[in-house]
């Protein structure tokens, strides 16, 4: 190995004047570039571990749920979306739309005007659970109802077979 | 041989389906379906929060005539929307409305069972919201609910109305929005000659009004907006008239351009012949309005995309004139109530 100290002694030489001492001690007490670069290093892994949930989440696969506008109505759907998931809204009616969804603390997002034979997009929260309605600024009889729900998880253990 | 018989058949059934399509008039697709579009409802819709029944109807009736409602006891509900103007009032402006900026015209409480957005901008989700609304307007009512709800407890002879509607006595702002919003679902249309042609009566309609519906429903696309059998989509629309009022476009975000000045698509049943029409009362004859749809109104960036200019003969106006009128069913009979004292 051919690792220099900043004083440019070999660390060999240096770690066997300080054979008493931890390794990790030793490293950031006399080399004054490693401490940051452990700190670095145990900061990734503590950002790591907080985002194992998003990890897992980012491993689902993306679904995208198809919804049609048939002028002042959604035609029927029979999915149940889950977070992450795109719903896609085709405006098939001869009139303009201005869809909006009110989530379940009631943030309102808003998806614009929407003309004739156009589709918009919504990408569900990573975090959404709960009951998101999509309603129309222009034409208020436009509602639904989506439930958002997170896929449940799988059983870790097999149940014991009689 | 064959192939030329199969030519022959081919050419005689073409000739065939254009000469049903000349003699019956099928350039207006879908006549019997679009007849089914408008055809009334069997019942009276109502929340399953505040079920229609004859009792909460009749306490309704009973305030809905009350100038007690009023806070210097000299308007009622019945003073803007009054039985003999089709429930409205007949005015370019709402009494008291006169010095008022961007005041509207009084809608019609006729058929607004079947409202979810009320109010020209609909910023009234239900019935029972809108019912305290024009309570609690200053230069309308100009009174506060617990006000009101203190005034009503002293007066015996709601006691046995309200027991009747609710099992109680007991007088709430609750209560007395149920029951305004109860009586005013009963206000439903009297059946028209239109009601009576959609249901296979050929005579109930003169010629020239079905001409002029097929130019509804047709070249004047008067249908896209004023659709169903109350003839409105329940939506919202800038049609380009001059005005400062935002209307809807003040209820909603901003970047919803299209509701700028836009107001609600009011139903054409039982229109009074002479208006006032549209939201701020601004016309005075059908024939007005008709002009003012065929030449689109102000364009500018919030107009409806519905708007799209067409021209009529003056024989169409007066054909699309006529059909208008057959929505008229008269007058609802009312027995005015015992109002408590």
């Amino acid at each position: 190995m051919n690792l220099i100290t900043n004083a440019g002694v070999p660390m060999q030489a240096t770690f066997a004047r300080h054979a008493t001492i931890s390794n990790a001690y030793y490293l950031c007490h006399v080399n004054k570039i490693n401490w940051r670069v452990w700190f670095v290093v145990l900061f990734a892994f503590f950002m790591w571990g907080n985002s194992a949930n998003l990890h897992a989440e980012a491993l689902q696969p993306v679904t995208t749920h198809y919804m049609t506008l048939s002028h002042h109505e959604f035609e029927p759907w029979d999915f149940v979306p889950k977070p992450g998931d795109v719903i896609e809204i085709a405006n098939n009616s001869d009139i303009a739309h201005a869809i909006y969804i009110t989530y379940p603390d009631d943030t309102v997002v808003n998806m614009g005007v929407q003309i004739s034979g156009t589709i918009v997009r919504w990408t569900i929260p990573a975090d959404a659970a709960g009951e998101y309605l999509l309603q129309c600024w222009i034409h208020p009889i436009i509602r639904a109802r989506l439930m958002v729900k997170a896929p449940e998880a799988l059983p870790s253990i097999e149940p014991a077979s009689k | 041989m064959a192939t030329r018989t199969r030519l022959g058949m081919c050419s005689m059934s073409l000739l065939l389906a254009l000469f049903v399509m000349t003699t019956t008039d099928a350039s207006w697709a879908g006549d019997i379906a679009s007849k089914d579009d408008y055809r009334r409802p069997e019942g009276i819709l109502s929340p399953s929060t505040n079920p229609l029944t004859e009792e909460k109807a009749l306490l309704g009736k009973t305030l809905f005539f009350d100038t007690k409602l009023s806070r210097d006891r000299k308007m009622s509900c019945a003073t803007c929307h009054s039985p003999d103007k089709r429930w409205s009032d007949g005015r370019l402006r709402p009494l008291g409305a006169e010095n008022i900026p961007n005041a509207r015209r009084t809608p019609t409480v006729l058929n607004s069972a079947w409202l979810n957005a009320l109010m020209w901008d609909g910023r009234a989700g239900s019935l029972e919201a809108q019912a305290i609304l024009p309570i609690t307007t200053a230069h309308e009512m100009n009174f506060d609910m617990v006000a009101l709800v203190d005034r009503l407890k002293v007066i015996e002879g709601y006691r046995p109305l309200f027991k009747e509607a609710f099992g109680d006595a007991a007088v709430t702002k609750k209560r007395v929005a149920e029951a305004l919003a109860s009586f005013q679902r009963t206000l439903v249309s009297q059946p028209s000659p239109f009601d009576q042609w959609v249901l296979g009566d050929v005579n109930a309609m003169s010629e020239r009004a079905k001409k002029g519906f097929k130019i509804f429903t047709g070249k004047a696309q008067c249908a896209s907006c004023h659709k169903s059998w109350r003839f409105t989509d329940d939506s919202f629309h800038d049609i380009g008239l001059q005005t400062n009022d935002l209307g809807r476009g003040a209820k909603v975000p901003v970047e919803i351009v299209l509701m700028q000045h836009a107001f609600k698509t009011p139903s054409l049943r039982d229109l009074p012949i002479n208006g006032p029409y549209m939201h701020d009362g601004s016309m005075s004859s059908l024939d007005e309005v008709i002009r003012h749809y065929e030449k689109g109104g102000i364009d500018r960036q919030s107009r409806s995309l519905e708007m799209k200019t067409f021209e009529l003969t003056d024989e169409e106006r007066l054909a699309l004139i006529d059909f208008v009128k057959t929505l008229d069913g008269g007058p609802l009979p009312v027995k005015l109530p015992h109002i408590p004292e």
